[in-house]
């Protein structure tokens, strides 16, 4: 078997992973006034760090908390929880969650399926389950692998090479279902009726899409509806799913993370501007795509490049450069638009 | 008491319809795609009317119309610039339940049929719609508020107004209100996605005439309907006229037969096998396994896996529609059609040479495969003339191979591993077991 992923890194350590978890902490706190948390549990993989279980309850303030972990690795990720009200569960997600008694759904949740791998059936079946039984107002946010050589099919001669299901377009359709590739990404055929595939630099927008399609759809087909009083009427709004997270981040491999919340529909613009954090315009496509590719800059830069903001962009990088930064342009940029988030890490003695 | 009955003793039994019945039953029968397909069709028929562009050409008769679907939690609307329905039109059907008696046919050859389709749409979609025309006889403007018509038992007149013309005929019908499950529905993307491809597979043959018809801002493409074609194989085509009604029947291969059956079957794998039944250009049923055409019909064979790779299509060309064999959801053929019965005869003729050379194959496997995997793939309208059904010749002296299944457990985790591995996540367990049992085979004996 493959080393489990806390094995080869601290995951508080990774720069854009970072970035998004707070960018994702951002979006729920903006949701506070909307939403009232206090009979929210967290769910999740907590691993060994635990990162976004502290943050649900530092910020959040949510207490109830359930991690699952492998059942050989989760003694030692008892003895790591940092709150006792975070409760190890033994055993891997689909077992976990499929025992899940009624009563267990019955509050929402905030929910982070941070897989270290690709999508795979298991994760499918994970993510149609809790789609399924999760209450109004819960958020379910999922991060898979989203490299496109991960879901390319080793060529293995002609028989491949031709059809869909040999490209990693026509792999993520099979396990997600048919309607999911959105249709701004078909690649076509060639008239060689050879099926194209997505370009490497799109496919973790692709991926991110389609996934975001395939919860919208789950929710959909469950068919359930909440009523709420209004004057003297009683009006039925359908549960919906409302997308509200779509990153892509590299801390080494490509990651996309995707979510979003489980709600009424009447409520779904609220939701809406809550995580746009007041940049919502219905007319564009939401939630947009960000590509968090960051690379680590010194704190010494740190300091230097700080000191030119918060103002406009051009100003930044003029001031930036005249300061002697010598980072280029496309990454003083992306530390333009994601400074407040941005971390520097210390060894720190104990 | 007498036997007799006399005039005295008639009563009356009121059979007068009712509204509701139109509005929450008859919207019962249809899917909500295909609601939307008949206010398509009824685009379709208005450019059909109006006739082509005047830089259209011969192969492109409908290039420059254009049919705009856009959909959301909140409202659905169509527009298109496909010349309007006529304020005649809408008197004689496209407000009237049933088409009038009297009514000319709108379009020869057209796929509006019955003066039911564009109510059925609104009822099914909304509460509230707004109509608006522009044809060459009028332009005009109708607001349908249903919750106000079914109240008034009496009256099932609907009112229109004269509108200002803007100078592009066309339809613009927009309907708010939805009702409980279309919104749910409009506002989940793999519904749109699969309208998509819907609009791709069953209004291919408009989309190749140049008609351009876009979702939300996507362009449905053309589904493209191909069939293998070379010296050694070739498909059956038939052409023949059967009480007025022109038909064409085309069958053969459009992919390499299966020499082993997979476990799992989803339904877009096999989206291009089966028969097709066309009616006047609208594919009506589409890679039909079921004895809605002639799987299972009667005594004869129900589709087998085996037959994964044939695609029959049966085209029904007539200038008065009302002669196809189709019910009024354009989704379905009348299967009592005597037309219908006759063409299915032949059919399953046809059929029958395929199912005999998907046994016969077996026999030879290797031939029928590389003959299978040479021809070409050629565009379906190409076959446009009768010709003779040619499969690849194989060699009957060949002994059948004897098989034998194999069957084992392993663990979940470890077969998860080489699905990683091949970049196959979606691979059955099945699959993983042929698979590196073809590699032992390869890299141990060489085969």
């Amino acid at each position: 078997m493959t080393t489990p992923s806390f094995e080869r890194i601290d995951y508080q350590l990774r720069y854009n992973k970072h970035i998004e978890r707070k960018l994702i902490f951002d979006v729920l706190v903006s949701a506070k006034p909307l939403v009232e948390f206090s009979r929210h549990r967290y769910l999740g993989f907590g691993s060994m760090w635990f990162s976004d279980f502290r943050l649900a309850h530092r910020i959040l303030g949510l207490q109830e908390m359930i991690s699952m972990e492998k059942t050989e690795y989760a003694d030692r990720a008892a003895f790591n929880q940092p709150y006792r009200s975070i409760d190890v569960k033994p055993g891997n997600s689909t077992t976990i969650l499929e025992n899940f008694s009624e009563s267990n759904w019955a509050s929402p949740f905030i929910c982070w399926l941070d897989y270290d791998g690709g999508l795979g059936r298991s994760v499918v079946k994970d993510l149609e389950l809790v789609l399924q039984k999760f209450t109004a107002n819960s958020v379910l946010i999922v991060t898979v692998n989203a490299s496109r050589r991960s879901y390319r099919p080793i060529r293995s001669g002609a028989d491949i090479d031709k059809t869909r299901i040999g490209t990693a377009l026509g792999e993520v359709e099979n396990l997600l279902g048919p309607g999911t590739v959105p249709s701004r990404f078909e690649p076509g055929i060639t008239e060689g009726n050879v099926h194209l595939d997505v370009s490497e630099y799109d496919f973790p927008e692709f991926m991110a899409e389609a996934l975001l399609s395939f919860m919208s759809h789950k929710v959909a087909l469950s068919g359930r509806r909440i009523d709420s009083q209004e004057g003297e009427t009683v009006k039925s709004s359908p549960i919906t799913f409302v997308p509200l997270f779509n990153f892509c981040h590299k801390d080494g491999a490509e990651m996309i993370t995707v979510g979003g919340a489980i709600v009424a529909a009447k409520d779904e613009s609220l939701w809406q501007k809550a995580a746009a954090l007041g940049d919502f315009s219905p007319t564009q496509r939401f939630p947009r795509h960000q590509r968090l590719d960051l690379i680590p800059i010194t704190l010494k830069e740190k300091i230097v490049l700080d000191k030119c903001l918060p103002y406009g962009k051009e100003e930044f990088l003029g001031m930036a450069k005249r300061a002697g930064v010598k980072l280029d342009d496309d990454e003083l940029a992306k530390y333009f638009y994601y400074y407040q988030h941005f971390p520097i890490f210390f060894e720190a003695p104990l | 008491m007498s036997e007799e009955n006399t005039a005295s003793d008639k009563k009356v039994v009121h059979a007068d319809p009712t509204k509701d019945f139109f509005v929450d039953m008859v919207t019962r029968d249809i899917e909500l795609e295909d609601c939307i397909f008949d206010f398509l069709d009824n685009a379709v028929d208005g450019a059909r009317r109006t006739g082509p562009a005047p830089d259209a050409g011969p192969d492109h008769p409908l290039r420059g119309y254009r049919v705009d679907i856009s959909l959301d939690k909140s409202s659905f609307e169509i527009k298109d610039n496909c010349g309007g329905i006529r304020l005649s039109d809408a008197i004689d059907y496209a407000f009237h339940f049933g088409r009038r008696t009297d009514a000319p046919l709108e379009v020869a050859g057209g796929i509006g049929l019955y003066g039911i389709g564009m109510k059925r749409g609104i009822f099914k979609i909304g509460r509230k719609a707004d109509v608006i025309s522009e044809a060459e006889d009028a332009c005009f403007r109708v607001y349908v508020d249903v919750n106000q018509w079914v109240k008034d038992k009496e009256n099932w007149d609907f009112e229109y107004f004269d509108h200002i013309h803007s100078g592009t005929r066309g339809t613009t019908i927009k309907i708010s209100e939805l009702n409980a499950g279309i919104d749910t529905s409009f506002s989940d993307p793999v519904f749109r996605n699969n309208l998509v491809r819907l609009i791709a597979r069953d209004y291919s043959f408009f989309i190749d005439m140049g008609l351009s018809i876009f979702v939300c801002g996507h362009q449905a493409p053309s589904f493209r309907f191909n069939l293998k074609s070379d010296e050694n194989l070739q498909p059956a085509v038939q052409d023949y006229v059967d009480d007025g009604v022109n038909i064409r029947i085309v069958m053969g291969l459009v992919d390499e037969l299966p020499d082993d059956i997979p476990e799992e079957f989803k339904p877009d794998k096999v989206e291009r096998f089966g028969w097709f039944v066309v009616c006047n250009d609208r594919v009506v049923l589409a890679a039909d396994k079921s004895e809605k055409t002639i799987w299972g019909d009667d005594g004869y064979n129900v589709w087998h896996p085996q037959y994964n790779g044939i695609a029959g299509f049966v085209f029904f060309h007539a200038a008065d529609q009302r002669k196809l064999p189709w019910t009024t959801t354009k989704r379905e053929v009348d299967a009592a059609h005597p037309l219908y019965r006759r063409t299915v005869t032949k059919m399953k003729t046809l059929t029958d040479e395929f199912i005999a050379y998907s046994n016969r194959r077996k026999a030879d496997l290797e031939n029928a495969k590389l003959a299978e995997q040479a021809a070409k793939l050629v565009d379906l309208l190409k076959f446009d003339k009768p010709q003779a059904l040619r499969l690849p010749s194989l060699s009957q002296a060949q002994a059948r191979p004897e098989y034998v299944y194999i069957s084992y457990r392993r663990k979940v985790d470890d077969v998860q591993q080489i699905r990683v591995h091949l970049g196959r996540r979606s691979m059955s367990a099945r699959d993983v077991g042929i698979h590196t049992f073809e590699y032992f085979q390869k890299m141990e004996l060489g085969k």
